[in-house]
């Protein structure tokens, strides 16, 4: 018998497998807007475990259907709050979220930097590791300023001297301005910036009285070698690469967005 | 100057090799601790250079970091390490977001955190940690978004670890890791001849009702214990001082600095012992072999006397603290300040024969955001998040009234002051040279500003402008924290020196404040001895006259032209008897500059609070020199 597509309609169960595959069809295009909440052995293996870390013991069936019970309806809630979009506006929920894209992009940390990396980061960040000029004296005291002008004299003739009772600390060692100002006053320190000679130097005078300083050392500014500041070094790459990548992340996905910003001019 | 019959009880011989002098005459010789094997600080380091007159060195033994149950909560992350930077002149991000540096590196530090449950609640933020599992760990790690906020947090934690349940926060692993990390951060960063660091931890002791009996333990060396002694173990401080003794049995030696006497409701210089009994010679034998200092000011006020004490005291109104300790009930005046406390003692010793009260002088931050505080201009409060802002704070009005209607918040913290650091005269800035200095009390407390202070006694005082003042000082007498007794009938010689902290304002006076056992009771009497401009003390009343220093407080500037940098003086007591039991300390006091409420009201623009005092008298105290009769 020849294969006559009119007469196989007509088989019975041609005719049955048809209308099945319809109501398959249908079935599966109204099951595609209907939500499913499964409830996975993962699932409640995972809300065993957190029910013993709780309490101690892992849950009976009894518990174990009453947590999950539970989860299912906190689950449903949860839903429909985002269905009624509750999140949006939520500042919680707002920096909780932000948190924890950061901790995931955080994560990504790349093999710790190679001594060829960071010995390169130094280079291009010379700025960051640079010391002000600092400056190391003897430092002698006196009330008036013509004590201090015959001391001078003493000293630069080659006497000894001895200064008069001071607090004020008598040897100071590589001090930059800064600490000078805080422990002499800042008049001292301007004074003492200005003078460009080492040894004896002019009187210097200050709130207290008048200053004779043995100048002995001025360090200049300068940079610190590698070797001295690499695990400073160290710390810098690490924080630096991390504020990249959420900027390089950031800026990955910033473009899918139309801002209109109020508070910029164009 | 003559006084033939005066004996000095040097207190020079009795630093030596033991390593932990008391500064004691023989009769007390017993008392001295003697751990062995301590460094001795002449030796120690060969090249560092000592100085035999000593220098001044200023530090803060008060620190707390993210170890603290209670900095954890207030938002600190900052660790031992972090402290230790930042002491040292590096910056520190304030858990409020800004940044914070010293105007000038400090000379030392220790980080104390409270022992009892350190580094539990940063473990309770961490996933990974058992704790973490805890119904109280529950967001943790974002506590800006806890429902119940910092302070709600923090009340809860506190009601569990008063509870039977307060073993639930514990996990050995944790404590061991965090104190194993302190004392790792403290002997990384000691850097002898430059800056010292100590190991040292908070015994967090109180009463049942909040009576605070807080110490900090300061080890000497480069080992401490196992782990730190803790209330958990018990609140007696007899315990502590005991557990002290076996550390030092065993080669550590450590000493105890009480702190926030103000909250103790009377229990830290309490007559009794923390059982009821009454105070005994082996009680004060105890207390003063592990106690040398106290701390007299900090953030958290002044402990040095209360108006009620000292009605006669113009000046003892001073950033008082009335609450007792992370409570705002009311701590009683009577057994919680520091002068009070040396009269008894003195009353103690002459009645009965010991005196458990014989301590010097320190100051220190109690900061719980790892930092130091700067000067009253760059207040950044001492709980983290809990007051980083002005109207946290309460220094000026909340944005809305607060429930009971008032317009500032309400909150132990208004009465809290700006800063605190201790002073030390040491030869060297080394461990054993500085924890030397503690021991014989050569210390000295300010309330921020970097005031220095020198206070010497004997028969015969060099005159102040003496080439070599101080080399024959520390020959004719005792410095700071030692001991004088004498038959002679004529006052001893006090020898009185203060420089001005140079960013800070001028000096306005230099008082004594004396305290005598007259006929069985206890009197006290301050003295101006020293004026700055040109002022002459009243031989009748002993006070300068007004040196007319002011603030403006639109802008706060200071009048530049008052106050003096330097002032110094010899003085005799007026008063002086010599059958009598005295004790005599320096207090120096500042020309009047804004308050950190004020500054910070005037930056907001608003005016400062009219219940807060506008402007703050900074001061300094020297420890303590005690005089007493030769046969006593």
């Amino acid at each position: 018998m020849p294969l006559n597509p009119a007469n196989m309609i007509r088989e019975p169960l041609v005719g049955f497998l048809i209308v099945g595959l319809l109501l398959f069809a249908a079935d599966h295009q109204l099951n595609q807007n209907q939500p499913t909440i499964e409830i996975t052995p993962a699932l409640q293996q995972r809300l065993a475990l957190l029910w013993e870390t709780q309490t101690g013991q892992p849950p009976d069936a009894g518990e174990l259907r009453s947590i999950t019970d539970n989860w299912l309806r906190e689950e449903i809630l949860y839903r429909e709050a985002l269905a009624m979009k509750l999140d949006s506006d939520d500042e919680i929920i707002r920096r909780r979220l932000v948190q924890k894209l950061e901790f995931i992009i955080d994560e990504v940390s790349p093999a710790l930097p190679t001594d060829a990396e960071l010995r390169q980061y130094y280079q291009t960040h010379l700025e960051d590791y640079r010391l002000p000029e600092r400056y190391s004296f003897i430092h002698y005291f006196y009330a008036t300023p013509e004590a201090a002008e015959e001391a001078r004299r003493r000293a630069l003739a080659g006497e000894t001297i001895n200064g008069e009772p001071t607090l004020l600390n008598r040897a100071n060692i590589s001090k930059n301005l800064r600490q000078i100002a805080a422990s002499f006053g800042p008049d001292f320190a301007v004074q003492l910036a200005d003078s460009e000679a080492t040894g004896w130097l002019p009187v210097i005078h200050s709130q207290y009285g008048y200053h004779l300083l043995n100048l002995t050392q001025r360090l200049p500014a300068e940079v610190v070698p590698f070797e001295n500041v690499s695990q400073k070094v160290l710390e810098d790459i690490t924080r630096s690469q991390t504020e990249r990548r959420r900027n390089e992340w950031l800026e990955s996905v910033r473009d899918q967005y139309r801002i209109i910003r109020s508070d910029e001019v164009r | 100057m003559k006084i033939k019959n005066l004996i000095v009880v040097s207190l020079l011989s009795a630093l030596t090799a033991c390593g932990g002098g008391t500064v004691d005459s023989s009769k007390e010789a017993s008392a001295t601790p003697a751990a062995k094997s301590q460094p001795d600080a002449a030796t120690a380091h060969p090249g560092v250079p000592r100085d035999p007159e000593r220098q001044a060195y200023f530090g803060d033994l008060h620190v707390h970091t993210m170890y603290s149950f209670d900095a954890f909560i207030f938002g600190t992350t900052a660790s031992p390490d972090d402290a230790y930077t930042f002491a040292k002149g590096g910056t520190l991000r304030h858990p409020g977001g800004f940044d914070m540096t010293l105007p000038q590196p400090l000379d030392f530090y220790a980080v104390t955190d409270h022992a009892f449950y350190m580094g539990a609640l940063r473990a309770m933020a961490d996933p990974a940690q058992a704790l973490s599992k805890h119904e109280l760990s529950q967001g943790m790690d974002d506590l800006d978004n806890v429902p119940e906020g910092r302070r709600g947090r923090f009340n809860k934690i506190i009601q569990l670890i008063r509870s039977d349940r307060k073993d639930e926060l514990l996990d050995p692993a944790v404590f061991k890791s965090a104190w194993d990390d302190t004392i790792a951060a403290a002997n990384r960063h000691y850097d002898p001849g430059t800056f010292t660091t100590f190991i040292g931890y908070e015994f967090t002791a109180s009463g049942d009702a909040f009576e605070n009996l807080h110490r900090n333990v300061i080890f000497r060396g480069e080992k401490g214990p196992d782990l730190p002694y803790s209330r958990l173990a018990s609140n007696d401080p007899e315990t502590l001082w005991n557990w002290m003794d076996e550390l030092r049995a065993q080669g550590i030696e450590s000493l105890a600095i009480p702190h926030n006497s103000n909250g103790s409701d009377g229990m830290m210089f309490s007559l009794q012992d923390f059982t009821g009994k009454p105070l005994d010679a082996s009680y004060a034998d105890l207390r003063m072999r592990n106690e040398p200092l106290v701390e007299i000011t900090q953030i958290k006020g002044t402990s040095d006397t209360h108006p009620a004490l000292s009605p006669n005291d113009e000046w003892a109104n001073f950033e008082i603290m009335p609450y007792k300790i992370a409570t705002m009930q009311a701590s009683r005046p009577d057994g919680s300040y520091v002068r009070q406390a040396l009269l008894r003692g003195m009353e103690l010793e002459e009645k009965q024969g010991f005196n458990p009260f014989k301590f010097g002088f320190i100051g220190s931050s109690d900061t719980h955001n790892a930092s130091s505080d700067g000067p009253e201009d760059d207040h950044w409060g001492k709980t983290g998040k809990i007051d980083d802002s002005p109207a946290e704070r309460a220094s000026i009005p909340m944005k809305e009234p607060g429930e009971d209607g008032s317009r500032y918040r309400t909150i132990a913290n208004t009465t809290w002051s700006a800063a605190g650091f201790a002073g030390v005269w040491a030869e060297s800035n080394t461990r054993e040279d500085i924890y030397d200095a503690f021991r014989r009390r050569e210390t000295f407390a300010t309330t921020g500003p970097r005031i220095k202070v020198r206070f010497f006694a004997g028969a015969d005082m060099p005159e102040p402008n003496d080439p070599r003042l101080i080399s024959r000082a520390y020959a004719a007498g005792v410095p700071m924290g030692g001991e004088l007794s004498t038959e002679g009938k004529t006052s001893p010689e006090f020898l009185v020196w203060a420089a001005q902290d140079a960013s800070s304002a001028g000096l306005q006076r230099l008082q004594i404040v004396k305290g005598v056992i007259r006929n069985g009771k206890p009197e006290e009497k301050v003295f101006d001895i020293a004026c700055s401009d040109g002022g002459v003390v009243d031989p009748a009343t002993h006070r300068c006259p007004d040196n007319g220093a002011s603030v403006d407080l639109t802008t706060c500037r200071i009048s530049a032209d008052k106050g003096a940098a330097d002032l110094r003086t010899v003085w005799r007591d007026p008063e002086f008897n010599s059958s009598e039991n005295a004790f005599y300390y320096v207090r120096v006091l500042e020309n009047p500059t804004c308050r950190w409420s004020t500054w910070d009201a005037i930056r907001s623009g608003y005016e400062p609070r009219p219940d807060y005092p506008a402007t703050i008298q900074e001061r300094a105290w020297s420890s303590p020199i005690w005089v007493a009769p030769a046969d006593a």
